[in-house]
């Protein structure tokens, strides 16, 4: 695909979030697949391999994660790539898909979900990380740990994709290493790679289309999002590669590091998922093991706060850095006051809302406008778009309460696929009956707000 | 001028790649040896090319392979599995606080007198 990136400048924002990333700002490919990595590898993650080791044999969990990780390569990179082809965020994307007012309902969301409530999820998460790691230190207080890992993250999103860039740079090579030495430890501690593989389900047994289920619901969230990071590649090819890329390498690796260590000591759980502190720490592995834990929670919710911020620059005319400040505030508050808690049910009702959205992102464009319409994306001054286009919420909100009614693989990938093919069902229809499936006009304006 | 900081840091990431290696003479833990020889090879065979190399670029690769090298062996001998038996861990301390040096120095000079991004 050849790239068709909108002709404006620098935005108001600081961050192009209402403008295209200038050619001259695109990063090379290596910077892309450090950054998409850090995206993704995160400890949930790592926890996923603990949670199939306790229902499937290392063997089985290997194939589980490669297929899994295949499943969301499959919507993830296809996202990716629109990202890199036309160096928009998500946020503008759902312009097009779900018209100028959808795509404002869409940033507000993704603010609350991923900028706010998520964000403060995980820094309370970080401070129970390090209370567990450290009990004799200061640290054992978990408010403390959300305080440091609140500001930490906040700052880090602050400087934007350079920030977020650094640090991947840094912190996805040290993940690696680390759960590589940490996986090659399990091995060890197990009796050998043979023993490994033969070694059966530690818990109650569950099936492979299970395993794959919950790898693919575990990451499926996420890559929806996916562009806010690859509208900085030079070009559609080079977004979809560094997804894909991100996904089959750094999520197998992170997947199977976290299998191979929680398969090889018996660490009581909590619930169905493993104690990853506490296994690494029986493993061996010391301060690397605290190492992981900080940097894989850093790079995931710094991402979370610069997505959610980055919805917001679309319509409204703030710095990017000011707003990542007043979300990173109202997210750590959150955290350190256990206010979150109350919260989860709220955003668990948001998170089934918010994948569906890939899909009519991908039906628009792949399918509606490339297929049916024969026509391309356009962004920039003078665009017109439709103020909101109700065939894309119906199919959505058809997505999200299908995927829950149905059950069937996961939820979030199936709400996905359904999305896609009911708004693809409604435009068709519409057309047909020349029914107009969207309201009003909007034209985008200097300011891109 | 690039080529003496870079020959300079490729000399110095050689002795401390080969001062991480030391410990294997007297390791009988395979996995002890995978992880000394992995952690102190790259800034060997990284160094090499670097050499002959003048760019700034290339001075900026060897120094983040340096400074994650370093960081890596350090959490490593840190660490009850991989610290090395006896004395031999202070090859792998001194090997960690060299490359560590080595790669901020290489990264300060690539990016403030050299004008280089800080990430490729």
């Amino acid at each position: 695909m050849k790239n068709k990136r909108a002709q404006t400048t620098m935005d108001h924002s600081g961050d192009y979030a209402t403008s295209a990333v200038p050619e001259d700002q695109r990063k090379s490919g290596v910077n892309l697949f450090v950054t998409t990595a850090g995206w993704i590898i995160c400890l949930s993650t790592m926890f996923t391999g603990g949670t199939l080791i306790s229902g499937l044999s290392f063997s089985r969990s290997i194939i589980a994660a490669i297929i899994g990780m295949m499943i969301l390569t499959l919507f993830a990179a296809p996202l990716a790539a629109i990202g890199g082809k036309f160096g928009v965020s998500t946020t503008m994307l759902t312009r097009h898909a779900l018209g100028k007012t959808g795509s404002n309902i869409f940033g507000i969301v993704n603010a609350l979900l991923l900028g706010i409530g998520w964000f403060a999820w995980q820094a309370a998460f970080f401070g129970l990380t390090l209370s567990e790691l450290l009990p004799n230190t200061f640290l054992v207080n978990p408010i403390v740990g959300a305080l440091i890992g609140g500001v930490l993250m906040t700052i880090t999103a602050m400087y934007g994709y350079k920030g977020i860039a650094v640090l991947s740079f840094i912190a996805v090579p040290l993940i690696i290493v680390l759960s590589l030495f940490g996986g090659i430890a399990g091995i060890e501690q197990t009796g050998g790679w043979n023993a490994l593989l033969a070694k059966p389900a530690s818990g109650t047994e569950f099936t492979l289309f299970a395993g794959i289920t919950i790898v693919v619901g575990n990451a499926a969230s996420g890559a929806v999002v996916l562009s806010d990071i690859t509208r900085y590649a030079k070009s559609a090819k080079m977004g979809a590669v560094s997804a894909a890329g991100g996904y089959l390498v750094g999520g197998v690796f992170c997947i199977l590091c976290g299998g191979a260590m929680a398969i090889a000591v018996n660490v009581p759980g909590i619930g169905t998922t493993p104690n990853l502190p506490k296994v690494m720490l029986a493993i061996g592995l010391g301060i690397g093991a605290l190492i992981i834990l900080i940097l894989a929670q850093w790079t995931t919710n710094t991402a979370n706060v610069y997505s959610g911020a980055l919805g917001v620059g679309t319509f409204m005319p703030f710095r990017h850095k000011n707003i990542v400040l007043v979300m990173g505030i109202v997210g750590t508050i959150l955290a350190i006051s256990n206010i979150y808690e109350y919260f989860i049910p709220f955003l668990n009702i948001l998170g089934t809302v918010v994948p569906p959205i890939a899909g009519v992102i991908l039906a628009d464009y792949y399918v509606v406008n490339r297929l049916i319409l024969k026509k391309d994306y356009t962004f920039g001054p003078g665009t017109k778009y439709a103020a909101f286009n109700w065939a894309a919420f119906s199919g959505i909100v058809g997505g999200a309460i299908l995927a829950t009614v149905i059950r069937f693989f996961t939820p979030a990938f199936m709400s996905i696929v359904y999305a896609f093919a009911l708004y693809v069902l409604l435009v068709l229809i519409c057309r047909g009956m020349r029914i107009p499936y969207s309201i009003g006009t909007y034209t985008e304006s200097e300011t891109g707000l | 001028m690039n080529i003496t900081y870079n020959r300079n840091l490729a000399l110095l990431s050689i002795v401390f790649g080969v001062c991480n290696l030391i410990p294997i003479a007297s390791e009988s833990r395979w996995y002890c040896v995978l992880c000394f020889a992995v952690l102190g090879l790259p800034g060997i065979l990284w160094a090499l090319p670097t050499l002959r190399k003048t760019s700034p670029q290339a001075l900026r690769a060897l120094s983040w392979v340096n400074f994650l090298s370093g960081c890596s062996i350090l959490f490593l001998a840190l660490s009850d599995f991989y610290a090395a038996d006896g004395g031999m861990i202070a090859f792998n301390f001194i090997a960690a606080s060299g490359f560590v040096l080595c790669g901020i120095w290489g990264l300060y000079t690539s990016t403030q007198k050299l004008g280089l991004p800080l990430v490729p």
